[in-house]
């Protein structure tokens, strides 16, 4: 049975999770889970009240009543540029990312078991990552990283129970599945051309790792529930990848120097990493405005500093293994936005929000496998209810990576001022079953 | 009206969001240098043998053009943007080494670059003298009294062609800005011979050091200088590049062992150092157990002796940074630069550089000076120092064309 499930998991996030990008909070974060709560930036840990709740409060799914099914799929654009100095790749270099679209989206189904108790399961990916630079046969960074990319995927079964009207618990499990690739390129200074020459790439693509988290949250509103306040809690899950290391020589044009490479030439092997998806944490208020007006804002705090360093083990020639030092920081997002829904009651539903999203990353850090930075994102939104249990919404949000320099301190020499941008669409179906 | 401006209030809402996501980045040109204290309009660097940009035991264009002076002075905009060096066209004076293959040991083959040295540089003296006057084994005093000599090389007279001293060469073009690479030929020949016997007492080099600088203060006393200081020389690829064990079917039988390599005194003890002409004597037997003669004692550094030198690099680096400091000079550290260099290597561009003899890419293959990649390494501390001490905002030196 638990064989059936973990394969059945595992077609699904090939399935559903076919590719996430860095787009929507930093470091490697996605906060694409939702279309309503999008629309307000994601400030929904208070309010969060439908099958979205399993990523933004499970507390929240106790407002849940029938059964319910949210459908949200994403388009995200991302690109990411590059700007060179000296003294290396020097001035005036400039390179991009891929500028690509990728369509992660959210899936969850939730059901009241009675007035109290609700339960549901959501498929969704917090996480993930792919930057993709172009041309890598001459991205001056090749040595560093053509391509990164990481597809987590979190199955959660959820249950939230509410011992009073205006109070609310909920927990859920995760199961993570999830996958890495990194490709590179490789270097060798060639004493007989006296030159650094290409001299192979290699590619790393992981089998599907797995692990297991919890999350967590209450939610109280007061009063008349003018006021809402929300907490919820995801655990971090720490994933062991195996893998396949693939190394391909490429020829020099020097066929002396190349027999001197062939002589030392790793072979394909296996290959280990470990990542740990970091714990993240939200606090949530909001409040009715106006008869018409709903604004909340929250702050989510994320433990990047769990991310430490990147290791990559070999296991045939262990003289290559690679220990990336990150020492990420533990940060905060601030998520703020207004909904107006004409008199509270009105089938439509207008939104519009902002956020500030710190960078985790250190300068030395600051490269072509993951160029981070500081992110104010702005979104707007719609939504549509029929009062008979479907409802529809959407959402836009460009995000806008200030400009980040590596100050002259990259790890790996590779110095300039990077900027990415995203934007995001997408729309989420809520159907009810009566 | 209402519906108009809320029209307008969304139509401005949504190009800001698109204008958000679509920014672009423009490229990063090289910055105007802005030299702050230092005056680059008449840039001299006088020195020995990295000043003038030797390579693999030679002088040749197409390397002195990576000359960290000329480096400097292309990043500072010094002298107009005409830097003149003596150029010497290939293959070299001496010819200089390449790596042309391997042996079936895998040792690298190195032999002269092919064709006929040139009689002399092909860049005409300007009047008042080259802007480059380093010169190949000057010592300090060499600076101060020296005119010509040194066959076969003569590379004084190359540089100094007959019209006076370095130091009155350089004095004579009305220096604003001088670099100082002087005081490791006063230690080298410990190296080079294994003896630190041949090392020139730290006194005395203070005294002639400061001789240069005082010569420096009353010649062109409105010039702003960068001293640099002195690697430690037991850690050059000359010296690092023979290990101490080999490894080989020396044992009964054929059979593999590692061998320590030995002196007269027996094995070599750790820390000790084989220089690089040993390579000739180690494939003749030298070293390996008697009755296999010993390495002689020319071509090892014993742990004591390169104590003894160390120390010496140490204390000349004193007087170096003291001089520095007394006369507001700034000091571009280059010990502390092939330091790090030797002990973790030099990541540009994700590539690990190390100190290596041949593949190491920082210096070239007589295991003694700098390579291209190295001087520019040298030319960004310069760079560095001067911009610390002068508020200046030089831009540094681009390390990628130097791998290229």
């Amino acid at each position: 049975m638990r064989t059936m499930l973990h394969r059945a998991a595992a077609a699904a996030a090939g399935l559903l999770v076919a590719a996430a990008t860095d787009a929507g909070a930093a470091g490697f974060g996605l906060y694409e889970q939702g279309a309503r709560a999008l629309g307000t930036a994601g400030a929904f840990a208070a309010r969060a009240d439908d099958p979205s709740a399993i990523f933004f409060n499970p507390a929240g799914l106790a407002n849940v009543e029938d059964r319910q099914l949210v459908i949200s799929p994403n388009l995200i654009y991302y690109k990411s540029e590059f700007s060179g100095v000296a003294p290396n790749p020097g001035y005036g270099i400039e390179e991009e990312t891929k500028g690509e679209y990728f369509p992660p989206f959210a899936l969850y189904y939730a059901q009241g078991i009675d007035q109290k108790v609700a339960a549901g399961i959501g498929i969704y990916s917090p996480y993930g990552l792919q930057v993709a630079w172009k041309d890598p046969d001459t991205f001056t960074g090749r040595t560093i990283s053509t391509l990164s990319k990481i597809t987590p995927f979190y199955f959660v079964p959820s249950a939230a129970w509410a011992p009073s009207p205006s109070f609310r618990v909920g927990a859920g499990a995760t199961i993570v599945l999830s996958k890495i690739e990194l490709h590179r390129h490789l270097q060798a200074y060639n004493p007989l051309d006296d030159r650094t020459d290409d001299i192979g790439t290699v590619e790393l693509h992981s089998y599907t790792g797995s692990a297991v988290g919890f999350n967590a949250g209450v939610q109280w509103w007061p009063g008349d529930a003018r006021w809402k306040l929300g907490a919820a809690y995801r655990s971090a899950v720490n994933i062991d990848y195996a893998g396949a290391a693939d190394f391909k020589q490429l020829p020099t044009g020097n066929a002396t120097f190349d027999a001197i490479v062939g002589a030392g030439f790793p072979p394909d092997q296996r290959v280990e990493t470990a990542i740990e998806f970091p714990a993240q944490a939200s606090l949530g208020v909001g409040r009715q405005l106006s008869a018409s007006l709903y604004g909340e804002i929250n702050a989510n705090w994320t433990q990047w500093s769990s991310f430490e360093r990147l290791e990559l083990d070999f296991d045939q020639t262990p003289s290559r293994n690679l220990s990336i030092p990150e020492n990420w920081d533990d940060v905060f997002n601030i998520r703020t936005g207004l909904e107006y829904r004409k008199g509270g009651t009105a089938d439509w539903a207008w939104r519009g929000g902002y956020y500030f999203d710190q960078s985790p990353q250190p300068p030395e850090g600051v490269g072509p496998l993951l160029p981070d930075s500081d992110r104010h994102g702005l979104t707007a939104g719609a939504g549509w209810r029929n009062g008979r249990g479907t409802t529809v919404d959407a959402y836009f949000l460009a995000v806008l990576a200030g400009e980040r320099s590596t100050e002259g301190v990259n790890r790996d020499g590779y110095d300039g001022t990077y900027q990415s941008g995203s934007m995001s669409a997408g729309v989420s179906l809520g159907l009810t079953f009566r | 009206m209402r519906t108009h401006t809320s029209r307008l209030a969304a139509a401005a809402l949504a190009a800001a969001l698109v204008a958000a996501g679509c920014s672009s980045l423009d490229p990063i040109e090289r910055p105007a240098p802005v030299t702050g204290n230092a005056d680059f309009s008449s840039y001299v660097a006088i020195g020995t043998s990295i000043t003038m940009g030797i390579q693999s035991n030679g002088l040749v264009e197409d390397l002195q053009v990576h000359a960290f002076p000329a480096l400097v002075a292309d990043a500072a905009g010094a002298n107009g943007g005409s830097f003149v060096q003596p150029l010497v066209p290939t293959p070299g004076i001496l010819p200089v080494l390449e790596v042309t293959g391997l042996t079936p040991s895998g040792l690298p083959i190195i032999t002269q670059r092919p064709g006929t040295a040139p009689a002399g540089p092909s860049t005409p003296r300007p009047i008042d003298g080259y802007d480059n006057l380093g010169i190949s084994g000057a010592l300090v005093a060499s600076a101060l009294t020296k005119t010509t000599g040194d066959a076969p090389t003569n590379y004084f007279d190359l540089v100094l062609q007959g019209q006076g001293t370095m130091i009155r060469q350089c004095i004579a073009q009305r220096p604003t800005f001088v670099s100082v690479e002087l005081g490791s030929n006063e230690l080298i020949l410990a190296v080079l011979k294994g003896n630190p016997a041949y090392m020139i007492g730290g006194l005395a080099f203070q005294a002639v050091y400061t001789q240069l600088l005082d010569s420096l203060a009353t010649g062109a006393p409105g010039a702003k200088l960068v001293l640099l200081n002195v690697t430690n020389l037991t850690d050059m690829a000359y010296a690092t590049a023979i290990k101490l064990d080999v490894t080989g079917p020396y044992g009964p039988g054929g059979a593999t062992v590692t061998i320590r390599l030995r002196d007269a005194a027996g094995p070599l003890p750790d820390g000790s150092r084989i220089l690089l002409p040993a390579a000739q004597l180690i494939p003749q037997g030298y070293g390996f157990p008697a009755p296999a003669p010993p390495l002689p004692d020319s071509v090892v550094i014993t742990p004591s002796e390169k104590a003894t030198i160390d120390a010496a690099v140490a204390n000349y680096n004193g007087i170096i940074a003291a001089a520095a400091q007394q006369r507001g000079a700034a000091l571009a550290d280059l010990n502390g630069t092939f330091a790090r260099a030797h002990q973790d290597g030099i990541v540009v561009g994700g590539v690990r550089y190390t100190t290596s003899f041949v593949t190491g890419g920082l210096y070239s293959f007589d295991g003694v000076h700098p390579s291209s990649l190295g001087h520019g390494l040298i030319a960004n501390e310069v760079l560095r120092a001067v911009n610390a001490k002068s508020g200046a905002t030089i831009p540094y030196v681009d390390l990628a064309p130097l791998t290229q």
